[in-house]
């Protein structure tokens, strides 16, 4: 897998943690794959009320889906305000893509507002954010999840590291309460399930990994 | 040549004009079609397609069983006769 910027001197590294979720893998690839889920189950750290407004793009693609969005003019979320070098609103872009079977990178865009797009040069003053996700299954029921950041400003600054690695974990310790709830939940549900519109870029990543999968069985078999 | 869509159930024949989908094009002309996500995920709005053919205009999750499409989905490419 290549990491974009690994080993650029303008690059920061935040070298990441891991935790044990108490869910299947594959209800975090859903997470992942809903950028609005920024907006309720993040409130104090990388979302805010905008993040649930725009319907974003899903793009399948040959090694996995993204779902991405620009968000005009918004307010920046808490997390990452302290870092930005410029005051205002923002222009914010969530990348989110997922790749088969199991790995994410999230990347995070924020330029002065108006000044956002991908047909547009960034801004001098952009703040980037890559984030590599790492979701292994344990078993249908445990997921172990790692990852690490890279960051566009402060290469060496070990405080600004420390800060992100705490803030990171905060957040994605909200992931996983709300993942192992819907785990907890779809194990127990009551009603049928509806598909919406939004679900399309997890499902259809569910589709083609459960479909790479079984293509993998026969040869499996012949190996016995 | 004039393409048109009928809805065989409701005996109404409408000339095509441009809708992003023919679940649009029902709504536009009053027509109840099922629909649930409008994006080709749930299959709510599978419908019989009794004569013509479609275009997908967007690719849903799963195509349907053959003889049936997804209103949601599609635009006519001939003219079409549905079951609705």
């Amino acid at each position: 897998m290549n990491v974009e910027h690994w080993g650029d001197s303008a690059w920061g590294l935040n070298r990441g943690d891991a935790m044990t979720v108490e869910a299947n893998y594959l209800y975090m690839t859903d997470n992942l794959l809903d950028p609005s889920h920024v907006a309720w189950v993040h409130q104090t750290s990388f979302g805010n009320a905008a993040c649930a407004d725009d319907v974003p793009d899903t793009t399948i693609a040959d090694n996995g889906v993204i779902v991405s969005r620009w968000m005009r003019d918004t307010e920046p979320a808490p997390f990452y305000q302290p870092f930005l070098k410029f005051r205002g609103n923002c222009d914010r872009k969530q990348h989110y893509e997922v790749r088969y079977p199991s790995h994410a990178i999230i990347k995070a865009i924020f330029v002065p507002a108006g000044t956002g797009g991908d047909d547009k040069p960034l801004h001098q003053d952009v703040f980037l954010m890559d984030s590599y996700n790492f979701l292994t299954p344990i078993n249908e029921n445990l997921t172990r999840y790692y990852w690490f950041q890279m960051r566009n400003f402060a290469p060496n600054d070990q405080a600004v590291s420390a800060a992100f690695a705490t803030s990171v974990r905060t957040a994605f310790e909200e992931d996983k309460a709300i993942v192992q709830a819907v785990h907890r939940g779809m194990n127990n549900k009551k009603s049928n399930n509806i598909d919406l519109k939004i679900d399309k870029g997890p499902l259809h990543f569910r589709k083609r990994l459960a479909q790479m999968i079984a293509a993998e069985k026969p040869t499996l078999v012949a190996a016995e | 040549m004039t393409v048109t869509v009928t809805f065989k159930t409701s005996g109404r024949t409408v000339a095509w004009t441009k809708a992003d989908s023919l679940l649009a094009f029902a709504e536009e002309h009053g027509i109840d079609a099922p629909f649930s996500c409008g994006a080709g995920v749930c299959g709510t709005c599978a419908t019989t397609l009794l004569e013509g053919d479609v275009t997908y205009v967007e690719d849903p999750l799963y195509l349907p069983d053959p003889g049936v499409v997804l209103l949601c989905c599609t635009t006519p490419k001939t003219s079409v006769v549905l079951d609705l």
